[in-house]
């Protein structure tokens, strides 16, 4: 079943050019799908149109059959959590008021969380392993666990989906497995889940589905199997230094780098 | 957080009270605590009843609502902006209620209030219509917007002076801050602006916390981020108008006192709120205290104090927060 529909979306900043053009798109409900695109494929834009944050767009989205551009702010939290690219907070809050802010669909301004707020928080701090940190500040944690707590507050937001802009960037493999994981774990209790990824690996080894975007539309959409294949990556990025094959545990498509010239120099390094 | 607020609001207001107390005691003739309150009962020799109850204790209060106005404004200024270095006045604002004052000055009218204050709204709308693009208020240009009209105005102060320099001494004395000029019938006003500004800020101050951890993030939260940056910024723009129409421009006040209060209480606005108002009234009640008795039989400005106060202070807790 569909949870979120995109027909003939289009938008443009101004002077005429279209960050998206055409995009028509559908989410499943319980998938993880990715984006996968270069810089400047429009994969930031098509997520906060999709996220209802951008307006004045042309087209229609729908989540469950509702236009999202009919949508208040408060009915649209309560169906998706959103994880900017950034992390980085002005202010240095605790993990818990982090990730208590997430319940804020549920509250109105001048009242505080309730025993069910409270025990929401808990439980998504706990989820991702972080408890005994939840009175640490912001600022004292690693990137990874910065990242972390943005998904527990996702947690604590209790949508049916969510949404995330390149959740990867700055971080070491083993928080990127982390955040997968956190991210599959999310699927695994039926959450939808989209987000923007650099890392084609990743993106082939968890999500159900991906799609590849460039200049401003899908260029394809499918399983990994379907999508990642050389003539896909060389049209998207637009080189050719770069084997695809399959990774044996998985069967997925994984893809390396592959330098022109492979003369090996006295250290070793291919130049 | 209520456990907190609780602690702290109290040892706040036990400080506060302290320093009333200590307002209204001291001064170019000390009177000891046991006649200020025989005296604020009305009783006691008429002398001490006219110095406590017609000089001191309106000053006292003058001193705690402007303080806690600047404070709270600041407060509220580096939350909306996300920069704990702004201060009320990089709003434009009181460079535009200065204009308003230094026109007054110069056409040699007697109330400085309602020029002021016009001076202030006219600077506060120009800043908000700049800053507004499709309908939402950028920040980044309201800073902008606000140091330019800033400079502006005091541009403009600076052509007055050239061009009618006979009041200049006055326009200066008012730019540096003063609360002598104490005006007792718009205590009452000001304090009930004050308190409605209070309850609103409370009311939305989540709002105002997630809006700090970024617009989109917020948006995707529920909140209304236009609505709430209108408000916030609409709210710092009185108070600090009503401070500066009032007492003129007190520096430091809405810069450090905030930042103090932050590295005390942490950045939720549910406590900085009412902590900052409190703390920005006993630093100015003290500040106000020290300038009326530091260099008797002198009085020296206000604003003197609070930057020989304010700065120590503040490169204390810089100091601390980079070792940390």
């Amino acid at each position: 079943m569909h949870f979120l529909t995109a027909k003939n979306i289009c938008y443009s900043y101004g002077a005429g050019q279209f960050s998206v053009k055409n995009i028509n798109f559908s989410l499943m409900q319980g998938e993880t799908l990715a984006m996968i695109g270069p810089n400047g494929a429009g994969k930031s834009t098509l997520m906060r149109i999709l996220s209802g944050l951008l307006k004045g767009y042309a087209g229609e989205v729908s989540i469950l059959g509702n236009d999202v551009k009919k949508m208040d702010g408060m009915a649209m939290a309560r169906l998706v959590s959103y994880i900017a690219q950034s992390s980085e907070q002005a202010f240095n809050f605790t993990v818990e008021e982090i990730v208590a802010m997430g319940r804020r669909p549920y509250i109105t301004p001048g009242g505080g969380l309730k025993p069910g707020d409270i025990e929401a928080v808990k439980s998504a701090i706990e989820s991702i392993g972080i408890y005994e940190k939840r009175s640490a500040k912001y600022s004292a944690l690693s990137g990874g666990e910065k990242r972390m707590v943005l998904i527990a507050r996702a947690i604590a937001q209790d949508t049916p989906a969510v949404f995330m802009d390149e959740p990867m960037t700055f971080l070491d493999i083993q928080h990127q497995s982390m955040l997968m994981e956190a991210i599959t774990g999310m699927n695994r209790s039926g959450k939808s889940v989209l987000l923007i990824s650099h890392g084609i690996n990743l993106a082939s080894e968890y999500a159900s589905r991906v799609a590849i975007m460039k200049d401003g539309s899908i260029m394809a959409t499918g399983t990994a199997k379907e999508c990642i294949n050389p003539e896909n990556i060389r049209l998207i990025y637009g080189f050719d230094n770069f084997d695809i094959a399959d990774n044996p545990r998985t069967g997925r498509p994984n893809i390396f780098m592959a330098p022109e010239n492979k003369e090996e120099t006295k250290n070793g390094m291919a130049i | 957080m209520t456990k907190k607020a609780v602690l702290y609001s109290s040892a706040l207001f036990i400080l506060l009270a302290a320093c009333f107390a200590g307002a209204l005691c001291l001064g170019s003739a000390p009177i000891a605590p046991v006649d200020v309150f025989r005296a604020m009962t009305n009783g006691g020799d008429g002398q001490t009843i006219g110095i406590i109850n017609q000089i001191r204790l309106p000053r006292a209060l003058f001193a705690a609502l402007v303080g806690g106005m600047l404070a709270l404004s600041g407060a509220l200024l580096q939350a909306l902006l996300k920069n704990p270095l702004v201060d009320p006045f990089i709003t434009g604002i009181s460079s535009g209620a200065a204009f308003g004052a230094a026109c007054a000055i110069m056409a040699g009218a007697s109330g400085l209030l309602a020029p002021s204050m016009a001076g202030a709204a006219l600077a506060m709308f120009i800043v908000y219509r700049i800053s507004l693009s499709a309908g939402v208020l950028n920040l980044i240009r309201l800073l902008l917007a606000g140091v330019m009209m800033g400079s502006f105005f005091s541009s403009l102060i600076m052509l007055l002076n050239a061009l009618f320099s006979k009041d200049l001494i006055k326009v200066v004395f008012w730019l540096m801050g003063d609360l002598s000029n104490i005006n007792p019938g718009l205590l009452l006003y000001s304090a009930i602006a004050l308190f409605a500004a209070i309850g609103v800020a409370m009311y939305f101050a989540n709002d105002l916390n997630i809006l700090t951890t970024g617009e989109d993030e917020a948006r995707s939260m529920g909140v209304k981020v236009e609505m709430i940056k209108a408000v916030y910024f609409s709210i710092a723009g009185i108070l600090t108008a009503i401070s500066v129409a009032l007492s003129g421009v007190i520096g430091f006040v809405g810069l450090i006192v905030p930042h103090v209060v932050r590295a005390v209480v942490g950045p939720d606005m549910r406590l900085m709120i009412p902590c900052s108002f409190l703390a920005g009234a006993i630093f100015l009640l003290a500040s106000d205290t020290l300038a009326r008795t530091a260099f008797l039989p002198s009085e020296i400005p206000v604003g003197v104090i609070t930057g020989l106060m304010g700065v120590p202070v503040f490169i204390y807790f810089m100091m601390k927060g980079r070792t940390q």
